[in-house]
């Protein structure tokens, strides 16, 4: 591990901190310094000099100012950043794994852009780890959701260079890049969980989380999946913009997602049904659709078949999560085209 | 003062190598201008542009290229082509996240074939352009500012722009690298 001594102004707290923001360590909230020892208890004997992820790389489209070089992140890098974000050291799988699932889905690219990683965690470790999936998960007032997704923030931002004078796309950020952590309740969930077979983390390139409302007793599920579907409007817009780049997640309540199985709906009948809906935008004809196809094939060899915009991959997924009282979902738009990638916890 | 012993978060820098940017001519007498296009209205600015150099400058020719990529095939031969054939080069306009560094990085090519250029890039977006520059070895890149709303301006209105901004570019051609 490479230390430094850090030169700090002062004693106290704000001392060490200040001295931490002015190494531009921070993402402008207090970080815990991270010591030899601190660092060492994170690694829990690990190899601190081993290559566990590469940040960044040949992405077309994607971080033209690294210079399209892959950042080699190693795990010291990584505990450090895990200790300044407040990580317990057992929360350091969790964080590892997350960090794989990242770098699986177009190398991080897409969550440098207008999006956030969304860390979706399925199996024991929820408990083991307390990461929250009831009420407020989302919230990050959990420690374990909170610290989770802000070391995973703060790696990407110290070892990836992903500060906001290095980035692609930063007209607006996005809040969630802070934190966004939460886990499946699967407890409370009348389907099978979206990774089974152990601890996962699953990740979704997130741009928002929007809150839907149906409150009808007794609930009638095809008004429920209209609902739903008129949520997708916003994706079916975006799509014509003109670039299909935008897909959805639902987070289903229990009480909706129950509403659901007691009519005999499985969730991919759901994700079907939906997923069509979201598909549905090309009987819309906008005169930009055709300009951008001009504007992408004036580049292009003309003896080539021209390029035309292409569906993306992804699907509506469907999570089951949150308070069980409430008749409430969230529909996430994500970036359409990194399709969610699931990582074992080990 | 105290110090604190603490482990570095951050990976080290990639160290990319330097190039020496193209010699900069004195005048532009007896060259050929070239001009690399994007962005709606840019081609006004750039056919204005050649309107006072060419009042002004024996100016033996001018070649115009688009700046759309990815380039492939026919397309990418034209713009070879281009570099070969040019003297020196605006290289326009960076007004978007994907356009500046894609305006950058054809300028940094020209540069490597000797061509010496000017990039041209709307103010917000100069930091990215000047970071893309830096992480492929040209930091001396010579970068001007145009308003980031070009497009919204009439066509007499750029033309006015380009007046006002001959100068400048001129001096950013002309200028012997390290002054």
């Amino acid at each position: 591990m490479n230390t430094i001594d850090l030169t700090v102004d002062g004693d106290g707290f704000e001392a060490v901190w200040d001295a931490l923001l002015e190494k531009g360590w921070s993402d402008g909230l207090p970080v815990v310094p991270p010591t030899p020892e601190r660092v060492d208890a994170m690694l829990g004997g690990r190899d601190p000099s081993q290559l566990h992820v590469t940040l960044g790389g040949d992405v077309p489209g994607a971080m033209y100012s690294f210079g399209n070089v892959g950042i080699p992140a190693n795990t010291g890098q990584i505990a450090a950043n895990a200790v300044m974000a407040g990580c317990r050291p057992e929360y350091f799988p969790a964080v590892l794994a997350s960090l794989r699932a990242i770098t699986a889905s177009g190398n991080g690219a897409e969550f440098l852009a207008s999006s956030a990683p969304l860390l979706v965690f399925n199996g024991p470790v929820r408990h083991e780890l307390g990461i929250s999936s009831s009420h407020e998960m989302l919230s990050m007032v959990d420690r374990a959701n909170a610290t989770i997704g802000r070391a995973v923030r703060l790696v990407l931002r110290n070892v990836g260079g992903a500060t906001a004078d290095r980035l692609f796309d930063v007209q607006f950020g996005m809040p969630g890049r802070t934190a966004m952590v939460m886990g499946e309740h699967e407890e409370e969930s009348p389907w099978a969980p979206f990774a089974g077979g152990g601890s996962a983390v699953t990740v979704f390139a997130a741009s928002g989380s929007m809150p839907v409302n149906y409150h009808q007793v007794p609930q009638r599920v095809e008004e429920l999946l209209l609902i739903l579907s008129r949520c997708l409007d916003y994706v079916r817009g975006n799509r014509l913009g003109p670039w299909p780049d935008t897909s959805a997640l639902f987070v289903l309540s229990p009480k909706h997602a129950r509403a659901f199985s007691a009519q005999g709906w499985t969730k991919a009948r759901v994700e079907d049904e939906l997923t069509a809906v979201m598909n549905d935008h090309y009987d819309i004809e906008l005169p930009s659709i055709a300009e951008k196809l001009e504007l992408i094939n004036r580049g292009r060899d003309p003896h080539e078949p021209p390029m035309t915009i292409p569906m993306p991959e992804d699907r509506v997924h469907i999570l089951v999560a949150g308070g069980v009282a409430g008749w409430h979902s969230l529909m996430v738009p994500t970036r359409a085209f990194t399709v969610p990638q699931t990582v074992p916890i080990v | 003062m105290p110090s604190l012993k603490v482990v570095d978060p951050t990976a080290p820098r990639v160290t990319v190598e330097r190039h020496q940017m193209s010699d900069r001519p004195s005048t532009v007498n007896g060259l050929i201008v070239g001009f690399r296009e994007f962005w709606a209205k840019f081609d006004v600015f750039t056919r204005a542009f050649e309107e006072l150099i060419s009042a002004r400058y024996d100016v033996r020719g001018s070649e115009r290229v688009d700046g759309t990529h990815p380039r492939s095939g026919a397309v990418l031969e034209r713009w070879h082509e281009f570099g070969r054939t040019v003297d020196w080069a605006i290289s326009g306009l960076g007004g978007c996240g994907g356009c500046t560094p894609w305006a950058v990085m054809d300028a940094c090519e020209l540069e490597a074939r000797g061509v010496p250029t000017v990039t041209l890039i709307t103010p917000d977006l100069v930091t990215l352009g000047r970071r893309t520059a830096e992480e492929r070895g040209w930091p001396d890149l010579r970068i001007v500012t145009l308003p980031q709303y070009l497009d919204d301006l009439t066509d007499d209105e750029v033309r006015i722009l380009a007046e006002e901004k001959y100068e400048e570019i001129i001096a950013a051609l002309t200028t012997p690298i390290g002054q």
